[in-house]
């Protein structure tokens, strides 16, 4: 039973703070993903844990364990990087095995072992391999190999599908989520890719400049954003933001009140009451493509189109506010065409545009998301 | 650590934490926490006694006067005495001589000749193996092998009878002549270097700036001062500087050759700084005498690296 | 797609070649660029290797036939019993080679040790004031410095603590002359080390200490091998320190040994020869066996010595 707790952890290198207020429990077992653009500190959260960056304040408790100031080497965390870190001057079996060949473990017992991890890991015909000669996909399972074979307290991975094109991308993926689910060992996972949190995790942390922005299963995070930046951030493409007046249900781009002017679901305006000026967020998905005019809509112009097989991305000008929409490729439409856009009222988001937060209550947006995700698909 | 052999159920061992106090463990925490200075204090410690600090007694050696009875001080006066020490202005002329001439030879030979191998020379060669060895002897053996081939009646007197009828050259023992032997020894020994510096730099210009300026309509002569010799120049400006502050400290090749005659002829800067301190015995001149070769070194370093606006070590 | 643009050529498609042009282009056709090229390079090499050549064939030489009008090109008498000669002579010859053999191989290990430490330390940890970006460069701008000006106050200093004619203040001072040299060599090595390997590793079970030894040592072997030859070979041919600081014969090196033999009036030619041999015979051994870190070394201006 391994639980991980960072307690207003802050790490600051001089005048710059790369984390700060950091806050997180991760339960046994679970598979947490630390996800945030570049630069946004979750490696450095990451590497607290494994002892490599030293907390300039806060406590990191292992079980319990205080653990913050203990060496790296103590801490029986296993790590995989980016790069993998292979030993080069070592080949595929000492690799996997020195983790125990540092802790003395004796010779059969560790030859058990590494023959054991690379029956999972199915790479038993590279063990005399050297490093050197093998591919991504292969130093990739040698790194999980070397990570898995001591049975770590928490395992962690700094981007370990980064350096692997697209297609063993997915199928590491589904490895990784297997291997960690058999195990059942307390895991955190840094990536940038979304698509891949959302995919592996039980639990999502997004981060942005040092904080903590969201903590939340994936569906949470997604149609729950607390704030416009993991609205934007979480989704493909990323959620259209409009600033638009409001009354009543009366919905204007401030850019482009003509052209953007819709009107509101009474059960979708309740959630804005009192708010008279909003950052709109609607994701790409959430529109209805129309070529012929339609009511209560946003009239715009065509301005490219990129097919994705059965859908297609269609940038659209709403006098001056450009808007991305998905539709499907059933609809024909070019450069230069007249488009009528309707809103699935219900899955529109709220921000203050000051704070960024997310205006209207939770609770309710539960509710309304889950009834109307089946309803939204039809039209 | 409990031996669990059933692959399938695989689970965690207990997080195991810092419970090791022994004493060793203790140890090594401790010098993995103090590591990043017990390894640079030997390098610092050893530096700094050997090369500052003597640096620091030599600028207060510079202003002593050392009488039979200890040491006075006298200020300035060391520096003041060499103004109108007529061995050591001659030394200053021998050394500037010796330093113009070898370097501006070396760079020229060697620069020229870079040229011609390029591109139509494999790129690493036996050559380049061959031409180090005058590198990495020692100066003392060069100045021996030298001795030989200037030897009355040896091989370079053969060479030049034609020259000189017959007659022996005197080549270490004519005063007008031993100076330019010595630098005929430096130019042996380091024109090398300046061919394989620049013969490297000349490779690393990418094919595809040069390929463009082709494109561009450039002529051989357009693209040797366009595209390669600003290319270069950085490079060309290191093994200038490497070359000079070498040669200024040059020591060895003329105490074996000449040991700074006949009649001075050859006497640079070093070998009337060890004349003065080691057989006149008169540290504080010596001494002021070496404060001002490494000024003189700073400056000729400083303005040349001012000069072409290079960056050392990038 | 509105407006037009022009697309004519603004000169001639194909331009005559200039007459140099054509010249360059018919002697490269012909191969005898590439003849004079190889030309010039075996010239450069003969001028290059002759006066060793000269010099180790004159070990074999008699004392007539070293110095004969006009010279013998080839020594066909050859003389072996004038290396037997030389340490019948001078048997001190043999304190002296003990004597460098010593100071080198103590000087190469710790200054590569000391050194290559410095180096790791200052790529890997971040110091107060940027020093690790400092401290090597003032490291590496002693090598310029003049030797000749420390060298009063070095003799002062080694007096002082009785280091003067000892094999240990050679030691200490080809150390302090070394470091530098092997600091910077080092660093590039380290740089190519990726950081994560050593976190890795330390994750593993090791201490950073541990790390250092077990893991990026044995992949900078290259570098370590290197920077050791060229501080035994700068070592082994030093000249200057060892004139003024081992003056009598129980510390006496072999360059100050051969030293010896133009001091006197006249020149023991024969004797000089072998000694001179045999003094950079070591040399060439280790030179051929770092041949391509030396090239590499020395093409990168990183040595100035």
């Amino acid at each position: 039973m391994v639980t991980v707790e960072y307690e207003s952890v802050k790490k600051a290198y001089g005048e710059t703070i790369a984390i700060e207020d950091i806050d997180l429990e991760v339960d046994d077992g679970e598979f947490t993903i630390l996800l945030g653009p570049s630069g946004c500190g979750k490696t450095t959260t990451l590497r607290c844990l494994a002892g490599l960056t030293e907390p300039t304040s806060g406590t990191i408790t292992l079980d319990g364990h205080d653990v913050t100031n203990v060496h790296p080497k103590n801490r029986n965390i296993a790590m995989v990087f980016q790069n993998f870190a292979l030993y080069p001057h070592m080949t595929v079996r000492e690799n996997i095995g020195y983790p125990l060949k540092v802790a003395d473990v004796g010779k059969e017992e560790r030859e058990n072992r590494i023959e054991q991890v690379a029956e999972t890991l199915e790479i038993p015909e590279l063990l005399d391999r050297d490093i050197a000669n093998l591919s991504g996909g292969q130093q990739q399972r040698v790194a999980l190999g070397r990570a898995i074979i001591r049975r770590p307290a928490v395992f962690l991975m700094d981007e370990p599908l980064a350096n692997l094109d697209a297609k063993l991308k997915i199928s590491m993926r589904s490895r990784i989520k297997v291997l960690q689910r058999e195990m059942d060992i307390t895991t955190l996972y840094v990536t940038h890719d979304q698509e891949e949190a959302m995919s592996l995790g039980d639990k999502l942390v997004v981060m942005d400049k040092g904080h903590i922005q969201q903590i939340g299963t994936p569906d949470e995070v997604y149609h729950q954003p607390v704030n416009q930046f993991v609205a934007g951030f979480i989704g493909s493409p990323s959620m259209n933001f409009v600033e638009v007046s409001h009354s009543d249900g009366q919905i204007q781009a401030e850019n482009a009140p003509e052209d953007f002017d819709v009107t509101l679901d009474d059960a979708v305006v309740k959630r804005y009451s009192g708010t008279d000026e909003m950052t709109l967020g609607v994701r790409p998905q959430y529109f209805s493509i129309h070529t012929e005019e339609t009511a209560n809509a946003v009239e715009a112009e065509v301005e490219v189109t990129e097919p994705q097989g059965d859908e297609q991305i269609v940038e659209v000008a709403a006098g001056d506010v450009s808007l991305t929409v998905v539709a499907p490729s059933t609809i024909d439409t070019t450069r230069g065409d007249t488009v009528w856009l309707t809103l699935e009222d219900e899955l529109v988001h709220g921000f203050d545009p000051e704070t960024g937060d997310r205006i209207g209550d939770p609770e309710e947006m539960v509710a309304t998301t889950r009834a109307s995700s089946s309803a939204g698909s039809q039209s | 650590m409990a031996t669990d052999t059933d692959s399938e159920t695989v689970t965690p061992d207990v997080a195991q934490f810092s419970t090791d106090t022994s004493s060793r463990e203790e140890a090594l925490l401790w010098v993995d926490d103090h590591l990043k200075w017990l390894m640079t204090i030997p390098a610092v410690l050893i530096l700094f006694s050997l090369t500052f600090y003597p640096l620091l007694r030599a600028l207060q050696f510079s202003t002593q006067s050392y009488l039979p009875t200890g040491t006075v001080f006298v200020g300035v006066e060391n520096y003041v005495q060499l103004l109108s020490d007529g061995a050591f202005l001659n030394s200053l002329v021998v050394t500037a001589k010796f330093v113009g001439i070898a370097v501006g030879v070396e760079f020229i030979l060697g620069f020229a000749m870079a040229l011609v191998l390029n591109k139509k020379i494999k790129v690493r060669g036996l050559w380049q193996t061959l031409i180090l060895i005058p590198m990495i002897l020692s100066p003392t053996v060069i100045g021996l092998i030298w001795r030989l081939m200037y030897a009355p009646n040896g091989l370079l007197d053969f060479i030049a009878a034609p020259l000189t009828g017959g007659a022996n050259v005197g080549w270490i023992s004519e005063t007008s002549v031993a100076l330019y032997s010595v630098i005929l020894t430096d130019i042996w020994q380091w024109t090398p270097l300046v061919v394989l510096v620049l013969f490297a730099g000349l490779q690393s210009v990418p094919d595809d700036i040069s390929e463009a300026a082709v494109m561009d309509g450039a002529s051989r002569r357009q693209r040797f001062m366009h595209i390669t010799l600003p290319y270069l120049k950085s490079l060309i400006v290191l093994i200038l500087i490497i070359r000079l502050v070498d040669a200024l400290r040059v020591f060895a090749k003329v105490f074996i050759l000449t040991r700074g005659g006949p009649s001075d002829a050859t006497n640079v800067i070093s070998m009337e700084m060890y004349r003065t301190a080691f057989r006149f015995n008169n540290f504080g001149e010596a001494s002021a005498m070496a404060v001002s070769l490494l000024v003189l070194v700073l400056i000729l370093a400083m303005s040349f690296v001012n000069i072409a606006n290079v960056e050392f070590g990038s | 797609m509105t407006t037009k643009q022009d697309t004519s050529v603004d000169a001639m498609p194909y331009t005559e070649p200039s007459g140099l042009e054509k010249i360059h282009e018919r002697l490269t056709e012909t191969g005898l660029t590439k003849a004079g090229v190889y030309g010039a390079l075996a010239l450069f090499l003969v001028w290059t290797l002759f006066p060793v050549y000269w010099l180790v064939t004159a070990t074999l030489k008699t004392r007539e036939t070293l110095l004969s009008f006009p010279p013998q090109w080839i020594p066909l008498d050859a003389q072996f019993g004038n290396y037997a000669r030389l340490f019948a002579e001078r048997p001190e010859f043999v304190t002296f080679i003990t004597n460098s053999v010593i100071v080198t191989v103590v000087t190469t290990i710790v200054a590569t040790t000391i050194g290559a430490m410095a180096a790791y330390a200052f790529v890997t940890f971040d110091y107060p004031y940027n020093l690790d970006f400092h401290l090597p460069f003032y490291i590496l701008s002693t090598r310029f410095m003049p030797p000749i000006v420390t060298i009063i106050p070095l003799f002062v200093i080694f007096r002082g603590f009785g280091l003067v004619n000892t094999l240990r203040g050679l030691i200490l001072v080809y150390t302090m002359f070394n470091i530098p040299f092997a600091v910077w060599m080092m660093k590039g090595f380290f740089e190519e080390v990726p950081e994560s390997l050593i976190e890795s590793a330390m994750i593993d079970g090791h201490t950073h200490l541990g790390a250092f030894f077990k893991i990026v040592l044995p992949l900078v072997k290259p570098g370590l091998i290197a920077s050791a030859i060229f501080t035994t070979i700068i070592t082994w041919n030093e000249l200057l320190f060892a004139v003024i600081l081992a003056q009598s014969s129980q510390a006496i090196t072999v360059p100050v040994g051969l030293a010896s033999f133009v001091t006197k009036f006249s020149v023991q030619w024969i004797n000089m020869s072998v000694a001179a041999t045999i003094a950079l015979a070591p040399v060439l051994l280790f030179a051929f066996m770092a041949r391509q870190q030396l090239v590499r070394g020395f093409s990168m201006g990183a040595v100035g010595k």
